[in-house]
């Protein structure tokens, strides 16, 4: 093992960490395939048959929201903010646990639906619906492009493999199986790839707890940083509720997360939503309180991005950071595939099916499905390819965006009295106004003030213009 | 004010607990799935 202390050297060799590379590359798109056997028709492969059970919902769901961000930026929070960083990552799995009675009512008011753009196309009408799809677009390529410039970045801190190939290996091994077997070998990996995530958090965060010297480290912390053990740290205060709203954004709107809801078989989504969300919650401080530790171990962090993988590797060794090394690839793997299957579905059925060419047939839009996966894999690596950006920006400018789209999803799938306009608006001016603040105040206050903002629009324009929808109208027909 | 080691101690020991319960109950709702043949 080499020196650990130093972000240039690698911590695994390369020769390791190819092998690694391939034996996970291999069975990823075997396991992809053999699972994707199974998709026959348009609703096997974008919806694995609208009958998944509650062990592989749950998984899914899970694994999709663990990802390489969640291994990296967690130790980075508690770096950089303390015991609330940590908390403040783990308020993101508030966002299941409230989506799970939506999952329900989604499975429920639309039977044949496939996509979060189908609902708000029929409940808002055809405006809000463009500005959620632009919405929705942005913040899903950002949040690919990030997943797989953390592939490139992780792969070749911890075993130096260039960038570049660690980063075009993982796109590719993603679009191949995603490619090959739809949401059957999305759901399949990712119930696999969440028992190996929550085997290498535990056996990584154990052997690191049993090391450490835990008094050692709140004295030093004490000492040198105190303000990282404050009950009070007011920026990382606002940043726990900032987490929260961007999280609720995040899933309320997300078609990875619909796409999940009509997937599971009636009676399933709510109760696999709820088990995910507390499988989640524990992870961001399991994973992340090695990054406190960092001050007491002597150990130099150039880059916040890396602290968890550097101070894994100095306590636990090779092994663990060989671990290290396949948890990271596969938190990328369950949320890349979910995120092709997902985003690739919403460019098929909303933009492809629903505005250019309705009379496309399902064997026209299989095609269509796998040139969007293609496309987008292709894009993803393109923008990657450069290596641009600090990964919070790319991760978090798209915050303000999704957080402003949180009222108009939850309200219109309960309230009957909210229209286009209040939902139209309150997208637009959420949108704005936190895109102001992201750039003016700090990221940190972005999606808290855009969802503020878009509450209010809707909460006063459904007060002046109510309308009356029938609900029944979102039970559009199967194709 | 700040966290005390024994604040610090709950919060990790925790959420490492959590996260073994969470594989256990993971496993067990894959077997219990499996037996009743509603995987999918």
């Amino acid at each position: 093992m080499t020196d650990t202390t130093d972000i240039n050297s690698a911590v695994l060799s390369i020769e390791t960490g190819l092998i690694l590379l391939a034996i996970l590359s291999v069975a990823w798109v075997g396991l992809g395939i053999f699972w994707g056997r199974k998709a026959k028709d348009l609703d096997g492969f974008m919806l694995a048959g609208r009958n998944v059970g509650l062990a592989l919902g749950a998984a899914t769901a899970m694994a999709t929201w663990v990802t390489s961000n969640t291994i990296m930026l967690a130790p980075k929070f508690a770096l950089q903010m303390g015991i609330w960083g940590m908390l403040a990552y783990s308020t993101a799995s508030f966002g299941l646990l409230l989506f799970a009675p939506m999952a329900e009512r989604i499975r429920s008011l639309m039977p044949h639906g496939y996509t979060s753009g189908d609902f708000i196309r029929l409940r808002y009408g055809r405006f809000a619906w463009v500005l959620f799809l632009i919405i929705s677009l942005v913040y899903s390529l950002g949040w690919l492009v990030s997943m797989a410039m953390a592939g490139g970045i992780m792969l070749e801190a911890l075993a130096g493999i260039p960038y570049v190939m660690g980063m075009s290996v993982i796109v590719t091994v993603c679009v191949l199986y995603t490619l090959f077997g739809g949401l059957y070998a999305v759901i399949g990996t990712d119930f696999v790839q969440s028992i190996i995530i929550l085997v290498g958090v535990l056996v990584v965060g154990a052997v690191v707890l049993f090391q450490l010297d835990m008094e050692a480290m709140h004295t030093h912390l004490l000492a040198e940083q105190p303000e990282l053990l404050n009950v009070l740290m007011p920026v990382a205060l606002i940043s726990l509720f900032n987490n929260m709203f961007f999280g609720f954004g995040e899933i309320f709107h997300n078609n990875v997360w619909w796409s999940r809801a009509f997937a599971m078989r009636r009676g399933v989504a709510g109760r696999a939503y709820l088990r995910a969300a507390l499988f989640w919650l524990p992870i961001p401080v399991a994973a992340g309180f090695i990054g406190l530790a960092a001050g007491a171990l002597g150990i130099n962090v150039p880059d916040p991005d890396m602290v968890g993988p550097l101070v894994a590797s100095k306590l636990v060794g090779t092994v663990g950071t060989a671990l290290v090394f396949i948890v990271v690839f596969c938190s990328l793997a369950s949320s890349i595939d979910s995120l092709l299957a997902a985003t690739s579905d919403l460019l098929v059925q909303d933009v492809y099916h629903k505005w250019l060419k309705p009379s496309a047939d399902e064997a026209i839009l299989r095609r269509a499905s796998t040139a969007a996966i293609l496309i987008l894999g292709l894009i993803a690596w393109a923008l990657a390819a450069p290596r641009l950006g600090d990964l919070i920006q790319v991760l978090f400018l798209s915050g303000p965006l999704v957080a402003s789209a949180i009222w108009p999803v939850l309200t219109g799938l309960y309230f009957k009295r909210v229209g286009q306009t209040a939902a139209a608006g309150g997208m637009l001016a959420g949108s704005i106004v936190g895109l102001f603040c992201y750039f003016n105040l700090g990221w940190y206050t972005a999606s808290l003030i855009s969802a503020a903002v878009s509450m209010v629009v809707v909460t006063l324009v459904t007060a002046l213009k109510p309308t009356e929808y029938e609900f029944s109208r979102l039970q559009e027909g199967a194709i | 004010m700040n966290f005390s080691i024994a604040a610090l101690e709950i919060l990790i020991g925790g959420a490492l607990v959590m996260t073994a319960g969470a594989l256990v109950w993971l496993l067990s709702l894959l077997i219990r799935d499996y037996l009743r043949g509603e995987l999918w």
